[in-house]
């Protein structure tokens, strides 16, 4: 049965680190890391394209990545919570150690 | 054109006034940083607009065959080619001055069909689909390009059609990171539902999924919904 380690990796130390540093950290072993923090959607873009300037044939596909949040506000506080960083965590991993996440309000499904 | 959206709460207390107010004054700068960024005020004195609308989506939601039937239906030919084997487009596609008519409505469009978004690549994949191991390798490769490419253009694209197959989950992190990534940037949008014409299709799921966003429902394939589609993407471009 194939290992998997979690590592919490606080979001101040995420902010320090370069998006190739974070993708390094998890293609060479089989780590998921979580991070206490909904990431901005540019960090997840930015996040995805080193992922890809990265990938090998044989040895990185990629990675999977996900953010459980609790119940979108509505209204005023929605459109308020759009400038500051929202609740919730990001779980990012190795494609090759997880097959699929599945976030939804509150919880995410891990396939590994 | 001018930043919409203030709020200006009256029965707050002073610390949260203050907080409002603070966050509309980042909210004005960001909107004067984009109007800058864009050019849009070189367009407004510019006596063409031309507006880029890019065709975003994951792999395999029908974004090359949505944008060939616009293409097909004013400009009368396609322009990307399209495929069942995901990552068919591996490069950025551009198919300029595209007339679009409804009713007494007109707009000018370039259409950039763009390639599918995703967070992983496995070459296997391409190999169950039939293509040799060099050829599925070679295939990968691009497909990372074009990835990163995609969202590199999101810098030239003036509105989007983001395109999501209706027939399968909506709630995936690429589409939420797209959707994301279009609000932070100010980029206008709106959600095509496509391949609607499948029994197992709802763009009802992708409406409940994404209630704030604008969905219309809609097969690239056999044109179903094509009609109002082009209605809202008059409107998207006119904003």
């Amino acid at each position: 049965m194939a290992e998997i380690n979690l590592e919490y990796l606080p979001y101040e130390e995420f902010k320090k680190l370069t998006p190739k540093q974070i993708i390094k950290m998890i293609k060479t072993k089989n780590k998921i890391l979580i991070i206490p923090k909904k990431l901005k959607p540019e960090e997840e873009a930015r996040l995805i394209e080193e992922a890809m300037n990265l990938v090998d044939a044989d040895k990185f596909k990629g990675i999977e990545i996900a953010s459980i949040t609790k119940e979108a506000e509505k209204g005023v506080w929605r459109f308020l919570k759009k400038f500051k960083q929202q609740d919730g965590i990001t779980l990012i991993g190795n494609a090759e150690a997880i097959k699929e996440i599945k976030s939804r309000k509150g919880y995410a499904i891990l396939k590994v | 054109m001018f930043p919409r959206n203030i709020y200006f709460p009256s029965s707050f207390g002073e610390d949260n006034f203050n907080n409002l107010l603070a966050i509309n004054i980042v909210m004005v700068f960001k909107k004067i940083k984009k109007f800058i960024q864009k050019g849009i005020v070189s367009k407004l004195f510019s006596k063409k607009k031309k507006i880029k609308v890019g065709f975003y989506g994951p792999p395999n939601a029908g974004k090359s065959t949505l944008a060939n039937r616009i293409s097909m239906d004013f400009a009368k030919e396609g322009f990307t080619s399209e495929s069942s084997i995901p990552h068919e487009t591996r490069e950025i596609k551009i198919k300029e001055s595209v007339i679009i008519k409804k009713g007494d409505k007109e707009v000018e469009i370039d259409l950039v069909d763009t390639p599918g978004i995703a967070t992983k690549i496995d070459y296997e994949d391409f190999i169950k689909k039939g293509l040799s191991k060099k050829e599925a390798k070679e295939r990968a490769k691009q497909a990372t390009k074009g990835v990163i490419d995609a969202i590199k253009w999101l810098d030239n694209v003036d509105a989007v059609v983001m395109v999501i197959d209706a027939s399968k989950d909506p709630l995936t992190q690429v589409n939420v990171t797209i959707l994301g990534n279009l609000e932070s940037r100010g980029i206008p949008f709106i959600i095509a539902a496509n391949k609607i014409d499948l029994k197992n299709a709802s763009a009802h799921k992708v409406r409940e999924v994404f209630p704030n966003y604008e969905v219309v429902g809609i097969s690239a394939k056999t044109g179903k919904g094509m009609d109002y589609f082009y209605e809202k993407l008059i409107e998207l471009v006119s904003k």
